[in-house]
């Protein structure tokens, strides 16, 4: 087991940054899976590290896992910021290949998952780049464009600008309220069925989510599209209990997902 | 010799941030002065440390080294976190509690190179009555450097930070130092001491020049103004830093 920090400049946010990076032992030169695992709003790429036992789960399970920082976005590109997306999808993954070049190339065993922003960061991003990630693991998230009216707190956290300053979804997005570009490629329903229809690999989704959370009802949400899709074609699995916005729950979903890369056939939904 | 990285949330990024921290311990103090050291564009708290010896000249001298992330914020308050009030107060007001850090005046120096140095300019006569000193390397009133080009990776920094990308519409906003120094002037403050270094094959020696003898000429600030063979890189930093650090201890009287 090793625990990397990794400094390096990005191109694509033209800054320097810092990347978490657990390495299992007893890899040797096979290929070693990959889990991108993505912050929520206000962390860092120590979140996971500080607050869950992640290391440890690591190591048990043989996986690799990569923890960058998305600064104050949603790891999307930002409208008044960098863009973090197409840093996590196409230079994050060159950065890592190139320092370490044990870790896989191939889809099938790169995965991405986050709490909170980092769910729906994870979710956007499996659900846009489908051709990326093998699964997606999406925790406690209320961040999913067009179900953001169902979240049960009102308004987004203050600016960070300061009051006056652009909101949170201003900073993000570009809007005022993110449920406006329901029907652009933010719009992971719609985005979903469009990987449908053009015929393309697609992601499983692996969602977990309390019912004390402010996001359940939006959970619920997404649940009902995507088992309403003919035959699941995302192999989507929801699980719920008494839980709210917690790191209780975050420490316990992550290894039920790790758990279900190796043995998929578990899966319930 | 301590050196920390430490991370925390700041109120003021509204997330969590990261800086490093030196404490020379080869003098013991109650309390020590403080260089505030700031990094340029496309960076982070790590420049400093990895691209020069600034750890064996703040020994040397006595001096803490705090090194915090501004991300290419310029160190202004803007709309992805309030950067001038998180170094100016709340990094300030954490380290002063936390760490046997000084709190006179008299014993802090805001120090920077590039978009550091500006920022080191703006902290200093924005805010006289925290910063005795302020050290800038290779830098001056950055909107005389003109536009970004068109396309470019600053084009879109300056246009989501500023909302223009036309730096003549900065002239007497709070990103244009010389502006900035008029108003700390006609304050009536006690103005900070000045240093400032350029390397003469840097783009921004003439406005390095420039600004500094309108803070020493006009304003009457005291300063020192170094001009040494060097580019616009880490090996004129890492040349300046041992200067930069025995400046500091003289400043905050501290020179052995």
């Amino acid at each position: 087991m090793a625990l990397l920090q990794l400094h390096t400049f990005s191109k694509t946010l033209c800054s320097q940054t810092k990347i978490r990076v657990i390495l299992p032992d007893g890899c040797k030169d096979e290929s070693i899976p990959v889990l991108y695992l993505l912050h929520g709003g206000s962390g860092n790429s120590t979140a996971w590290l500080s607050n869950s036992s992640i290391e440890r789960y690591a190591q048990a399970h043989r996986i690799a896992v990569v923890m960058p920082s998305a600064g104050p976005s949603r790891w999307l590109n930002m409208a008044l910021g960098p863009a973090y997306g197409d840093f996590m999808v196409e230079e994050l993954p060159s950065i890592m290949r190139r320092f370490f070049p044990q870790l896989t190339g191939e889809r099938e065993q790169t995965y991405i998952g986050g709490l909170s922003m980092g769910g729906g960061g994870a979710m956007q991003l499996a659900i846009r780049y489908p051709e990326k990630y093998a699964a997606a693991c999406v925790l406690s998230t209320s961040s999913v464009i067009p179900l953001e009216h169902l979240r049960t707190i009102k308004g987004y956290p203050p600016p960070p600008g300061g009051e006056g300053a652009p909101s949170l979804p201003q900073i993000h997005l570009g809007v005022d309220d993110p449920d406006e570009l329901a029907g652009t490629e933010y719009d992971v329903l719609q985005q979903s069925i469009r990987n449908l229809e053009e015929g393309k690999r697609l992601p499983r989704i692996f969602h977990a989510v309390g019912t004390d959370d402010h996001g359940f009802e939006v959970g619920l949400a997404l649940r009902s599209h995507f088992l309403g899709l003919e035959n699941n074609p995302y192999r989507y699995a929801f699980y719920t209990e008494q839980a709210s916005h917690t790191w209780e729950f975050w420490d316990k979903w992550i290894q039920v997902f790790l758990d279900s890369l190796t043995r998929p056939e578990k899966e319930e939904s | 010799m301590a050196f920390i990285q430490m991370e925390f949330y700041s109120a003021m990024l509204t997330r969590h941030t990261e800086i490093a921290v030196i404490l020379p311990e080869s003098r013991q103090q109650e309390s020590y002065p403080v260089l505030w050291l700031l990094h340029g564009a496309c960076d982070n708290d790590s420049g400093w440390w990895r691209n020069t010896a600034v750890e064996l000249y703040a020994e040397q001298h006595g001096v803490a080294v705090v090194m915090p992330s501004g991300d290419n914020s310029f160190y202004s308050n803007g709309p992805l976190g309030r950067y001038f009030d998180y170094v100016a107060d709340e990094l300030y007001d954490k380290l002063c509690t936390m760490m046997p850090l000084s709190r006179d005046r008299a014993d802090h120096v805001v120090g920077g190179l590039s978009m550091g140095g500006h920022g080191a300019y703006k902290l200093g006569l924005m805010r006289p009555d925290r910063y005795a000193g302020i050290a800038v390397l290779s830098a001056g009133n950055f909107i005389d450097l003109g536009d970004p080009a068109p396309g470019s990776a600053f084009a879109d920094i300056n246009q989501k930070l500023f909302g223009t990308t036309d730096m003549s519409r900065l002239v007497g906003t709070e990103h244009d130092i010389v502006h900035l120094g008029d108003m700390a002037a006609q304050s009536g403050a006690e103005l900070p001491e000045l240093y400032v270094c350029c390397g003469t094959e840097d783009l921004a020696f003439g406005s390095a020049q420039q600004t500094y003898l309108h803070m020493t000429g006009k304003l009457g600030m005291s300063g020192q103004w170094h001009a040494r063979p060097g580019k616009h890189d880490w090996a004129f930093w890492g040349m300046m830093i041992p200067e930069v650090m025995a400046w500091c201890a003289q400043v905050t009287g501290r020179s052995r």
